[in-house]
């Protein structure tokens, strides 16, 4: 039976003392005794400054003592404790960097029944046990339990439980298991306490010899200032301190609830302001990030990715034979295992991303994989298996029409016309294969996880596919005084994809060039073999959908991560870090299109037969260094100073070999080609960068943050040496002021605001005036101008100011997370076209632009239910962006789109936007073309107004009439809603809707239905607004403007998620051997909710997500040979053992 | 001062030190630590050295033949000799007529690229003028051969000038004014002087033919029909001087071989299939064109993608000669020199009795024996204002354009 702690000094602290072992009752400190150094009062009451000290805590299930020693330690304070205090049971977990001493110690101490006490001459503090009941032995039971997330049923590490009024206390575990012993049989109320959760309440009683199960499942604060935040920091920080909206992500507990495919897919749906445009739903491939859109108009508009701190290899589109000739590919950011990751952070501009300098004007993305938990090995399984599909081919694909011999429109469904006849499937179903797990646990010293994970998507296309392995291995180590701590980590993925976009997607090919005009038709000489009953099929004759029985295409990729974290903390108020990491990753992508057999109609270019090879290695090195030291200023100022370095080091080289011309059809490799052609590029890029940091306290209340930044790149010019970020952030926790305090609606209140800058460094070779060696005459290499170069350029320096607050109300059951942001980036790289006879290739990088992104962003978090058996949880995110280019020197508009697509950078209009001739009306005429009488558009009349402005209503002949503003790609608004209810203990039912709108896409597929193909009903009816633009091109060459058939609004809500998760009954777990386990039933892509658009002039656009991943520089907006995304069910079984 | 403003200062300064200390070690660190590597490219100081002259030389051609293999195909399509058989705009537009400032193929394109046209010129007269001055400014001690190398570096640089003078509606150089085309033959007469005399004082036979006959065409585009004759009696026979072409290298293409045989977007026009004359050398594909009902016809000059092309040729400067002496009323003498030319081919011999169908007779014979060979035809038709092609393009059925010199790319005109 445990005795309660009698009256007696327990502790004796000393601001000059020792430790001290003391024994009851007589203490002596320096030879003075206790009675002799003073009177004593309540410590919690006390001024002494040497209360006031901050600390630094990051306390795991810790003793008593040993708390006490680190708040002592970290202070400037020596302890003592007695034996009650040393053999007390109660842990300690305790994270937080911002405490006072006196705060830290009352954490520490409440419920335990000690307090703390200091001198009047405040030199000395000591812990006094307070009294509570007799010591006498009592009858006792046990308490024991579990913590869970009531939203995903996850187990809490590290939840605390009180039975209120009392000493008892308990800790849960890494499977969120606590267990209170000895406690003397009565009533209580038992509370579970964890930082992000809001408290959980239960009544028990505790009987004689008995053992009560008492388990809380807690919510999750609507708001949690609490959470640490690593990223963008000098140090970690509690997310109160910062003056910017941090993006979270808690992956570990979101692939629970719905398992995502690739990583790619979680990041839009969750943080506001966060974009993923998915691109195409071909395995393997991925799409583009954009955070608060995109203000550069040469440069990437992607965010800086880092695994466990180390800059890691984002490459968004990368050269890629496996996928070559489309306008999909992989995203690097994909190769990272979901499993492995524990959590994202997300900084969304240059005002949260200064201390990263050069590069990080698109924002950070910060990714820390998973760590072991103190405690026994446990271990974790997780097996899928699932199926991926195309939702409705038949409806989404269009009908080909076409102008037959009798002058009459007929049209026919490829789909339904190969089904009739009995062909193979175009598109089935693909399986989905998922086994992985890992092992974690280790000691107060040493803690590890080892995962592993096997896996294998497949495609709705039978050839398009991916099997993924992945390993992961991370040590934590603490020394015996917590001085020292080191985090190793190591990641190692491998993948092997056969795409299907190598040499143009086939499939997509074989929809929208199925034929053209009187192709289309069987000729009545010969109806068996020619038209759609010939050997196309009523597909498109180069591509017809088994052709890619004979494409090859191969993407395999090795990706290894390491990274190393030496934290020490020499002395109290001072800490400092250095980590080192590379990321490395070996590419090997191939491709071969075999030889044509003579009886087909030649592929175009390739029908002789094509194979390429491409080798790319990348490395990213990355040297980071930072201390930190506080400061107790006064009472109330505490302020905290950072300084660092960081070097980067990125390197990648890329070898290329293809060859053409095979002698037969049928398997060939580079050696067998008639010519073989090969290129390389080599690019290098350092970063070494400084920065200070100030950060000033004020009642743990008021935190304003001021940093500074130097840069030096390898990219930079000659003329220009260095680059400076400043940085300043003001964060006010209203709710903690006086007014406030005792408020029953607000629960938590903060003001935030920040301006920064930070940079997006040039090209590598911008700044450089170059030549490279080609191969110039037979045999004989030479050299060639490569690039002007230009010696004053320097990065663009994006300047953001974001304002907003963060409320949680109603004892944290909403939240509301609000932000205003206005991000400029100046000195925007334009890349302008160079004169020509300057005798250089390609354009000229130049400093003269500016462009604005702004917006706001939202997300409100809501439980309106919770009950026992019934909880509802809901979030609705939004963020807006009104994109557009400021200033663009004293250059003209610059076109950068591509043929058919009008999109130019225009002053005052969003960058890349489209502008078309707008067709009013025309005359329809029957011209003949390609044998038939296809009606064209003539004397079209368009709408009047400002060439590359907007339109003014009038009427004019298209040949004089402007080219008008027709729409941005950039969406205006794009967001989510979330609801997830929980049903008795154990289900939880997931839907989850994303939206966008405001953009435009110009659609190849569609553009060439209308006005290359002619197989869309209005082409051969005859539109009086599509036949101009037909007529325009046929009549006038005029191609730019015949984009404007295939420009559609691509706006969509998408029911993106339908997931059940079910809790399985211990007893159940049992069976296996298991102590827990859940089941996941999952759905994506579904249902799409809600288009802007359908449709062009009757021709359906196959899928409103279908957008190119393309570089920056090309046009943004077209979409060219994407493939659909795929619908997807998945059932998950997950273990703990 | 207040504690707290105290302690301010003392944090500013203890800051100040630290940041100057990081500041200044990794400053003094970076001019080496932010050193990188450039393989695969050549920071233009390093070609401040004479023993690299063979190569800038080889260089110099290289980029030029490269240049010349587009300007040798497009000048082809644009003039009569190919109709453009796709309905793919983009390419289509190159036998309509249709040429664009805005053209991106044509203002922006690179040389191994089909339309690479505007940059990979310049490029090659860059070159010429800068590996030109390099030579200059070393001495024979330090390269050998000097002259024979400014000689050729001279003559090929020459020939782009030429081709600007030539083909072009108004022209600029090295980001100067726009001029008139005339400004690039007096270059051009200039400089092919230059490499003549260059190759001349060093006796380089090759140079000299290549530079004579440039020279020639200059004079025949300034109508300085003496000195055309002049020149052209210089020419030895069978003198040619022919470009390098590979299947190695994109960059090293006969395009002409690429853009008609392999894409299948141009056929030879009409007016040049059937013509019984040997030195047309054309025949049916027999294969469908990129329009499936549109026939192939190729050039069967260039039967594969490494036939050279020819620049400069004895039998240029005889029509050269032919059409000075035509043009100096030297009728019968012109006559005898096209009659000649046509019996080694088994040709019957034209007549003439004026001057007027001396130079048709002349025209026509160029038509032929330079068919398809860097921009004689479509010199031609600027020369002397030939009908072009009106009406609509035969197999796209879309209007021809009013494209005759080209115009100057808008780039040229914006761009930085």
């Amino acid at each position: 039976m445990r005795s309660l702690l009698p009256i007696a000094m327990a502790v004796v602290l000393t601001a000059g003392g020792h430790v001290l072992e003391a024994q009851e009752p007589g203490y002596h400190t320096a030879g003075t005794t206790l009675a002799q150094s003073g009177q004593w009062v309540r410590a919690r009451e006390s001024r002494s400054a040497l209360l006031q000290r901050r600390v630094s805590l990051n306390l795991t299930n810790v003793k008593l003592s040993r708390a006490l020693e680190e708040i002592a330690r970290q202070a400037g304070l020596k302890i003592g404790y007695s034996g009650e205090v040393s053999r007390s049971p109660v842990k300690v977990s305790l994270r937080s960097d911002d405490f006072t001493a006196i705060d830290a110690i009352g954490h520490v101490l409440d419920g335990t029944g000690f307090e703390p006490f200091v001198s009047l001459r405040g030199d000395a503090v000591l812990v006094s046990a307070i009294p509570l009941e007799p010591e006498a032995p009592q009858a006792s039971g046990r308490v024991s339990g579990t913590v869970t997330d009531a939203k995903t049923g996850l187990p809490l590490q590290s939840a605390e439980i009180v039975l209120e009024g009392t000493t008892w206390r308990g800790m849960t575990d890494a499977g969120g298991k606590y267990q209170v012993g000895e406690v003397t049989a009565a009533a209580y109320t038992m509370t579970a306490r964890r930082v992000g959760y809001t408290k959980g309440s239960r009544s028990v009683r505790v009987s004689d010899g008995t053992d009560v199960t008492v388990d809380f499942a807690l919510e999750q604060a609507a708001l949690n200032l609490e959470a640490l935040v690593v990223t963008g920091t000098a140090d970690q920080a509690q997310q109160r301190t910062l003056g910017n909206a941090i993006g979270r992500l808690n992956v570990a507990e979101n692939i629970v609830v719905a398992p995502p495919s690739k990583l790619q897919d979680l990041l839009s749906l969750n943080v506001p302001g966060v974009r993923v445009l998915r691109g195409s739903g071909e395995v393997g491939t991925g799409g583009v990030t954009q955070i608060r859109g995109a203000g550069s108009l040469s440069l990437s508009n992607e965010p800086l990715v880092y695994i466990d701190g180390v800059r890691s290899n984002n490459v968004n589109a990368q050269a890629n034979q496996g996928y070559r000739g489309g306008f999909a590919s992989p995203s690097r950011i994909n190769d990272l295992n979901p499993e492995e990751i524990e959590s994202i952070e997300v900084l969304k501009g240059p005002s949260a991303a200064t201390i990263y300098g050069t590069e990080a004007s698109n924002g950070v993305i910060q990714i820390t994989t998973k760590r072991g938990k103190q405690g026994r090995p446990i271990y974790e399984m997780h097996s899928g298996a699932g199926a991926t599909w195309l939702m409705n081919p038949e409806g989404r694909y269009p009908t080909v029409h076409y102008i037959g011999r009798d002058g009459a429109i007929h049209d026919y469904r490829p789909l339904e016309l190969s089904a009739s006849r009995g062909e193979r499937p175009v598109f089935t179903t693909g399986g989905s294969y998922a086994l992985g797990g890992n092992v974690s646990g280790g000691s107060e010293r040493l803690r590890y996880l080892f995962s592993a994970d096997i896996g294998r998507d497949e495609g709705y296309l039978s050839y398009n596919w991916q099997n993924r392995y992945a390993a992961h291995a991370n040590l934590s180590y603490s020394s015996s005084n917590d001085k020292v701590k080191l985090d190793l980590g190591l990641g190692m993925m491998r993948s092997k994809a056969r795409g299907a976009s190598g040499n143009n997607t086939v499939v997509t090919r074989a929809f929208v060039s199925p034929c053209s005009l009187l192709n289309c038709e069987p000729d009545p000489a010969n109806p068996n073999t020619t038209g759609w009953n010939g050997p196309s099929r009523g597909f498109n004759p180069s591509n017809r959908p088994e052709d890619y029985d004979h494409i090859f295409a191969y993407d395999n990729n090795d990706r290894t991560v390491f990274s190393l974290t030496i934290r020490h903390n020499p002395m109290p108020g001072f800490r400092h870090r250095l980590l080192v990491g590379p990321d490395f990753t070996n590419n090997f992508s191939s491709n071969l299109v075999e030889r044509v057999p003579a009886d087909r109609v030649p592929v175009p270019v390739l029908g002789d037969g094509f194979t390429g090879t491409t080798e790319y290695r990348a490395t990213f090195l990355t040297l980071d260094y930072g201390a930190s030291a506080d400061w107790s200023m006064t009472k109330s100022f505490i302020a905290t100073t950072s300084a660092g370095v960081q070097y980067y080091h990125r390197l990648s080289q890329q070898v290329t070999a293809e060859g053409r011309g095979f002698s037969i059809p049928g398997p060939a490799g580079l050696s067998g080609a008639a010519t073989v052609t090969t290129a390389e590029s080599y690019v290098e890029n350092k970063t070494l960068g400084v920065y200070a940091q100030e950060q000033l306290a004020y009642k743990n209340r008021l935190f304003l943050t001021g940093a500074l930044r130097a840069d030096d790149n390898s990219a930079f010019g000659e003329s220009f040496n260095a680059v400076y970020y400043p940085k300043f952030a003001l964060s006010w926790i209203a709710s903690e002021e006086p007014f406030l305090a005792n408020s029953n609606l607000v629960s938590q209140l903060r003001f935030r605001g920040a301006w920064g800058r930070a940079g997006q460094q040039p090209s590598v070779f911008a700044a450089i005036q170059t030549y490279q060696t080609v191969l110039q005459r037979t045999g004989q290499s030479g050299i060639t101008p490569a690039s002007i170069g230009n010696p004053d350029l320097k990065p663009e320096v994006g300047e953001e100011l974001e304002v907003g607050f963060d409320a949680g109300l109603f004892k944290q059951r909403f939240g509301i997370e609000f932000t205003f942001y206005n991000k400029k980036v100046k000195d925007a790289i334009l890349s302008a076209p160079l004169k020509p006879s300057t005798g250089f290739p390609g354009t000229q990088l130049t400093n003269i632009a500016m462009t604005r992104n702004r917006g706001i962003e939202l997300a409100i978090d809501g439980a309106p239910i919770r009950s026992r058996n019934v909880g509802l949880d809901l979030r609705f995110t939004l963020a807006t962006n009104d994109a557009r280019i400021i200033d663009l020197g004293s250059r003209p508009p610059t076109f950068r789109g591509f043929a058919f697509v009008s999109q130019w950078d225009v002053q005052g209009f969003a960058p890349g936007a489209y502008f078309y001739k707008r067709v009013v009306s025309s005359t329809i005429e029957k011209r003949a073309v390609g044998g038939v009488q296809l009606p064209i558009g003539t004397n079209a009349m368009c709408e009047g107004g400002t060439d590359l402005g907007h339109g003014d209503g009038t009427v004019v002949s298209c040949a004089q009439a402007p080219r008008i503003y027709t729409g941005k790609p950039t969406p205006s608004w794009y967001g989510s809603f979330s609801s997830t209810v929980s049903l008795g203990k154990r289900l939880r039912i997931l839907g989850l809707v994303d939206y966008v709108g405001g953009l435009r896409q110009m659609v190849s597929d569609i553009f060439t239905a209308h006005t290359a193909r002619f197989t869309s009903r209005a082409a051969v009816e005859g539109d009086p607004v599509l036949s101009a633009y037909v007529g325009r091109l046929l009549l006038n060459g005029d191609l730019s403007n015949a984009g404007a058939a295939g420009l559609m609004k691509a706006g969509f809500a998408k029911l993106r998620i339908v997931s059940a998760s079910y809790d399985l009954p211990e007893r159940v777990a049992r069976w296996v051997g298991a102590s827990r386990g859940s089941i996941t039933f999952s759905g994506e892509n579904l249902v799409i909710l809600w288009r802007e658009q359908k449709t062009s002039f009757g021709e359906p656009w196959v899928d409103p997500e279908t957008v190119g991943n393309i570089s920056s520089g090309f046009a943004p907006g077209l979409v060219d040979n994407v493939l659909p995304q795929a619908a997807r069910f998945r059932t998950v079984v997950r273990l703990t053992f | 001062m207040p504690m707290f403003l105290r302690a301010l200062a003392v944090r500013a300064r203890h800051i100040g030190v630290a940041a100057t200390a990081l500041a200044g070690v990794a400053l003094s660190a970076c001019q080496s630590i932010l050193d990188v590597d450039f393989p695969g490219q050549i920071p233009t100081e390093q070609l401040d050295d004479p023993g690299l002259a063979p190569v800038m030389v080889q260089s110099v051609i290289g980029d030029f033949e490269c240049a010349f293999a587009t300007y040798a195909s497009v000048t082809s399509i644009h003039s009569d000799e190919f109709e453009s058989a796709t309905l793919l705009q983009t390419t289509a537009v190159w036998g309509e007529r249709n040429l664009s400032a805005d053209n991106g193929d044509y203002a922006g394109s690179g040389c191994a690229l089909d339309f690479g046209l505007q940059v990979p010129m310049h490029t090659a007269r860059y070159q010429a003028n800068d590996v030109y001055r390099r030579l200059q400014g070393w001495s024979d001690a330090q390269v050998s051969n000097r002259s024979i190398a400014m000689a050729t570096v001279r003559a090929y640089g020459a020939y782009t000038y030429l081709f600007f003078g030539e083909t072009y509606c108004s022209v600029a150089f090295d980001g100067g004014p726009e001029q008139a085309p005339s400004t690039a033959l007096a270059i051009a007469e200039q400089q092919f002087i230059e490499a003549v005399a260059l190759a001349q004082q060093a006796n380089a036979t090759d140079i000299l033919q290549l530079a004579l006959t440039g020279l020639a065409r200059v004079k025949l585009d300034l109508k300085k029909w003496a000195e055309v004759a002049a020149l052209a009696q210089q020419v030895t026979a069978g003198s040619e001087t022919l470009t390098q072409r590979g299947t190695e290298s994109m960059r090293r293409h006969n395009k002409l071989f690429r853009i008609a045989n392999q894409t299948s977007a141009f056929t030879v026009a009409d007016a040049f299939r059937n013509l019984n004359d040997p030195r047309v050398l054309v025949a049916n594909a027999n294969r469908p064109s990129s329009i499936p009902s549109v026939p192939l016809w190729i050039t069967t000059k260039y039967p594969a993608l490494n036939s050279p092309n020819r620049l400069a040729s004895y039998r240029e400067a005889q029509l050269s000669l032919a059409e000075a002496l035509a043009q100096q009323g030297q009728v019968v003498p012109a006559m005898t020199i096209l009659n000649s030319r046509r019996a080694q081919v088994s040709l019957p011999a034209l007549t003439a009795t004026t001057q007027a169908e001396a130079v048709t007779n002349v025209i026509e014979e160029r038509r032929r024996e330079l068919s398809f060979e860097g921009g004689h035809r479509l010199n031609d038709l600027l020369r002397y204002k030939l009908p072009w092609k009106v009406g609509t393009s035969p197999f796209t059925l879309r209007p021809y354009g009013t494209t005759s010199c080209w115009p100057m790319p808008t780039s040229e005109r914006a761009g930085s």
